[in-house]
């Protein structure tokens, strides 16, 4: 219940925090990657740059909802500059949570017919 | 940590490594090599999407980077700012002292900077204010200077000049205003119609004056000033359209002005110079020589000073040519313009640098006090901030939050300051009304506010910063913080040169307030050639055609009151700063040698009998103007020391001939001592006086010596005036005493601001030298717990100390004295009567302040005598 209301706390997250915990769903990602997904997912709506992006990775990683991950691809293949982030389960709980908050605001905006059983 | 500038990287690549400098430096050191990757790639994507996509990608790029640099350097300013409210909570004495230290010093700053903004910076509050000009006739082989202008000359200027806009006119009379409650006394401005249309001036009820005011036909207008309107009609708007009488003439106020400062003096009403009676006359029209208004005009845009200069001598040589004898080749003949700001702020503007110079002084004085107790704090605290260090925070951030306690110090010192400020008008106002009108100005507006803000944050990073220097290269994030070592010592050497400056800054101030002290002192104890015991003044306003009688009859019943010795009338008195117009210039009668030495002005003041009795002159030759002395008998004149000696050295003067400009020649029948007229602290000048009976002097002042004072007295006369003339108007009485006093305000407020300035500066240096010892004691008790243990006495120790304390004394002393020794010669505008180098000034500044020195660490340093070495040894 406690863990609950300190995730509740962070919400609403904004688009693009919502964007990044998105993008590391499913499996860890550098900078670049995930700002590549990003853009490809939303049809360049989205666009983080690396100012706006590491604010929200340097926040993200102070409040325990990602962390860096130790592996790392071959030395030969990869910059070494380069860390890998990932979810920890507080950051699949809040990326859960802002999922069903957005669900609900849907469902408000069906029920009030703002969108229609297409969007379903 | 790769924000670094490769030459061999790509120059967009070295640019984004520029621009990560405006994130905080942890942030910085944690990121920035994943962000240059990441900027990399994406900078390759839009290459490969063309320029469109290039320019949106170097867009987004510096916005994201300045917004998050924004949120991440407010979330660090926010942590500081609540850490530092928690220290200055927990050591409260500190914060206090500090607080209060910093408001008085940012407070005394912005208070002179909101006189300096409103006098000296500001435009004039005036339409073309830049551009506005005083015209003045000079005689320069004559030796006259600020001739006025007759109304012939006006109009020729005002028709041939090419380089003005517009010339106008003024002149200022008394009249006396009925139909109001009581018959009053009015100061009168004469003005060109066109003279608020010129100013910019827009009246606040009614209109100002049309050209058709000014025709000699027109009805009689005038216009109240804002203060005058409220004064004598309590703010009454209905007065606009109300018909008073003055010069026996219906006059209807047309327009009162706005709260603006008034220009050139300040006046009750304005009137246009058809209204005049004297302006107006014809024979004054036409008489090129009738001099009596002044003139100002404005230069066209572009137009340089010299240009108009160059272009009115033009006109001047003209009239010379055409009019010979109004313009004598042997006086000489020229016009002068001078700018307006420049003549409202030449009285005022050395005493405002002065004080700005002084308060910048007590400034820099304060913050060098508080970096101290800053310095201290921080020792005290350095195992707290080993803590932090050992917890991650680098020496940036540990900086960076020492300012952030300087500048929340500082802020609140400058809130303190701006309520200091606020009230600093009320004393400040009054003290620079008596140098210009601009004065009215003064407030404390946006850019006053602005300014105490910008101080307050520089201040606090100077308080911050200091100690972080006197830290820098220490090993401050070392072990064993808690005992004394390297940054002890090293901040020790700063406190010594933070000490040393404030008492180089002290010196300077004391210095500054003895050398106004010191002049007040010669100024109040001058002779300035009258006595002021039991003499009353008053000024007289006589309205109809028989004054002459209403006057002798005055004096006649004045003379009659109880403890009432003599009285006597004087067209002015000594420091009445009334200033009559009556200067001429003199041609006497060869003395012995056979010379006539060069002519030059004299003052000619018209008196009636028994006026040097009674204002205290003595007479040093001949006699005293009697009554019989009327236009009926032989003209005479009665001539200062001052004149007698230049026109007829080692010979008497009695039964020389003088002649007043054009006028008939008088006899001196008569020496008497100079007197001091236009200020103590100005020369006496040639000056000679005439009996009131061969003059045409109308306006008088009234002089009675008696053992009354002029409480007792003035309703007793005011009643006797009355009675003699009911229209009749008395003003201004007061003692001379008081006279003289007022006369000498400037000054002594003048060295009051100092000495407090210098005050302050020895308290708070007086707790910036204790502090130091006392710490000094407190970080060496273990090595004098040694060195008593080992047989030194306390005593001995103490003198050890004392004589650093000396050191550091004549340090500081040594600076503050070359600076004031510097001083010395922008200060001789401020000063009278001593030297600005004044050797007895800098002995006693000096002697005061080292007392003070010894004084303030003796109290630390006996704590020495107290200390026990085993308890201490024990301890160790």
């Amino acid at each position: 219940m406690g863990k609950k209301k300190a995730i509740e706390s962070h919400l609403p997250l904004t688009p693009a925090v919502f964007h990044v915990l998105l993008a590391l769903a499913d499996g860890e990602k550098h900078g670049y990657v995930i700002s590549k997904e990003i853009a490809r997912r939303t049809n360049n709506e989205v666009r983080l740059s690396a100012g706006t992006l590491y604010g929200i990775i340097k926040r993200l990683l102070e409040d325990g909802f990602i962390e860096e991950s130790d592996e790392r691809p071959d030395f030969s293949l990869d910059d070494q500059r380069r860390r890998y982030y990932r979810l920890t389960k507080q950051g699949i709980g809040l990326a859960e949570a802002e999922a069903e908050r957005m669900e609900r605001v849907l469902a408000m905006a069906r029920a009030k017919r703002v969108l229609g059983p297409e969007h379903a | 940590m790769s924000t670094n500038n490769n030459p061999r990287m790509p120059v967009s690549e070295r640019l984004f490594g520029l621009l990560l400098r405006v994130l905080p430096q942890e942030f910085r050191e944690r990121f920035s090599g994943e962000m240059q990757s990441v900027f990399r790639d994406q900078q390759q994507d839009a290459r490969r999407a063309g320029a469109k996509a290039q320019a949106r990608f170097w867009w987004e790029t510096a916005s994201g980077l300045l917004t998050t640099a924004a949120r991440e350097h407010g979330e660090i300013l926010a942590q500081d700012s609540s850490y530092a409210l928690r220290m200055m909570r927990k050591d409260l004495g500190f914060t206090v002292l500090s607080i209060l230290i910093l408001g008085l010093a940012i407070g005394a700053c912005t208070a002179a900077f909101s006189a300096a903004n409103a006098i000296l910076i500001q435009p004039l509050p005036f339409a073309i204010g830049n551009r506005l000009v005083q015209l003045q006739q000079v005689q320069p082989a004559a030796g006259m200077g600020k001739l006025p202008f007759s109304v012939k000359e006006i109009e020729d200027y005002r028709s041939r000049n090419r380089t003005l806009d517009s010339l106008v006119e003024y002149h200022e009379m008394m009249f006396t205003l009925l139909g109001g409650r009581e018959p009053e006394r009015v100061d009168t401005a004469v003005v060109s119609a066109n003279f608020f249309r010129v100013l910019g001036v827009t009246p606040l009820y009614g209109r100002t004056f049309m050209d058709e005011d000014d025709r000699p036909s027109a009805h009689p207008v005038l216009i109240l000033s804002y203060e005058f309107w409220q004064r004598s009609f309590g703010g009454d708007r209905n007065v606009v359209g109300q018909k008073y009488s003055m010069n026996d003439k219906e006059h209807v106020v047309v327009g009162v002005l706005p709260p603006l400062p008034q220009f050139p003096e300040v006046v009750d009403v304005y009137m246009p110079t058809s209204a005049c009676p004297t302006r107006s006359g014809k024979d004054f029209v036409q008489n090129r020589s009738a001099r009596m208004m002044s003139a100002f005009a404005t230069v066209k845009p572009g137009v340089s000073l010299q240009q108009a200069k160059d272009d009115l001598s033009g006109i001047a040589r003209q009239l010379q040519t055409w009019y010979p004898e109004a313009y004598p080749a042997s006086k000489g003949y020229d016009v002068e313009i001078t700018p307006v700001r420049e003549q409202l702020t030449t009285g005022i503007r050395p005493v405002l640098i002065a004080l700005a110079a002084a308060a910048f002084l007590l400034l820099v004085l304060a913050c060098s006090n508080v970096a101290g107790l800053m310095l201290s704090r921080i020792l005290a605290r350095a195992k707290e901030l080993t803590v932090r260090a050992a917890l991650g925070a680098s020496r940036a951030r540990i900086v960076r939050s020492l300012i952030t306690e300087g500048v929340m110090l500082s802020v609140a010192g400058g809130a303190l300051a701006l309520a200091l400020a606020f009230w600093s008008i009320d004393v400040l106002g009054p003290f620079s009304a008596r140098f210009t009108t601009l004065a009215s100005q003064l407030h404390i507006g946006p850019e006053v506010i602005a300014f105490c803000v910008a101080l307050s944050i520089a201040c606090g990073f100077f308080i911050g910063l200091v100690p972080a220097i006197g830290l820098r290269q220490t090993p401050l994030f070392s072990a064993r913080m808690d005992s004394v070592s390297v940054p002890a010592r090293i901040s020790s050497r700063t406190r010594g040169i933070l000490v040393a400056a404030q008492l180089a800054v002290s010196i300077i101030l004391l210095v500054g307030a003895g050398l106004t002290l010191r002049t007040l002192i010669e100024l109040e104890h001058l002779d300035g050639g009258f006595r002021t015991s039991g003499v009353t003044t008053a000024r007289i306003y006589l309205h109809g055609d028989n004054f002459r009688s209403v006057y002798e009859s005055l004096v006649d019943r004045t003379r009659r009151l109880d403890g009432v010795q003599s009285v006597a009338l004087s067209s002015t008195f000594p420091l009445s700063h009334r200033e009559d117009n009556y200067e001429y210039t003199i041609t006497t009668s060869a003395n012995r040698q056979g010379k006539r030495p060069t002519p030059r002005p004299a003052s000619a003041r018209a008196v009636t009998p028994a006026y040097f009795q009674t204002i205290g002159m003595p007479l040093l030759e001949g006699r005293d103007f009697s009554n019989d002395d009327t236009k009926q008998h032989l003209l005479v004149t009665i001539v200062n020391e001052h004149m007698a000696k230049y026109y007829w050295p080692e010979e008497s003067a009695i039964g020389k001939k003088i002649l007043f400009g054009a006028k008939e020649e008088a006899t001196v029948i008569g020496v008497v001592g100079d007197v001091r007229q236009r200020g103590l602290d100005r020369e006496p000048i040639d000056e000679a006086y005439c009996p009131f009976a061969q003059t045409d002097a109308h306006y008088m002042d009234l002089i009675v010596r008696g053992s009354r004072s002029a409480r007792q007295l003035g309703p007793e006369v005011s009643w006797i005036l009355h009675d003699l003339d009911p229209q009749g108007v008395i003003t201004d009485v007061e003692m001379l005493a008081q006279v003289r006093e007022n006369s000498l305000a400037p000054r002594r407020n003048l060295a009051l601001f100092f000495s407090i300035f210098a005050g302050l500066a020895l308290a708070i240096t007086a707790s910036g030298i204790s502090g130091l010892m006392a710490l000094e004691v407190a970080e060496r008790k273990h090595e004098i717990g040694i060195r008593i243990a080992l047989g030194a006495t306390p005593h001995k120790v103490m003198g050890s100390m004392m004589t650093r304390v000396l050191a550091i004394v004549i340090a500081g002393l040594g600076c503050g004295f070359g600076v004031a020794w510097l001083m010395a010669a922008p200060m001789s505008k401020l000063i009278y009567g001593i030297v600005p180098r004044d050797a007895v000034t800098f002995t006693l500044s000096s002697l005061l302040l080292v007392l003070v020195a010894i004084a303030s660490s003796f109290i630390p340093l006996t704590r020495i005598a107290r200390l026990d070495p085993s308890v201490l040894l024990r301890a160790e």
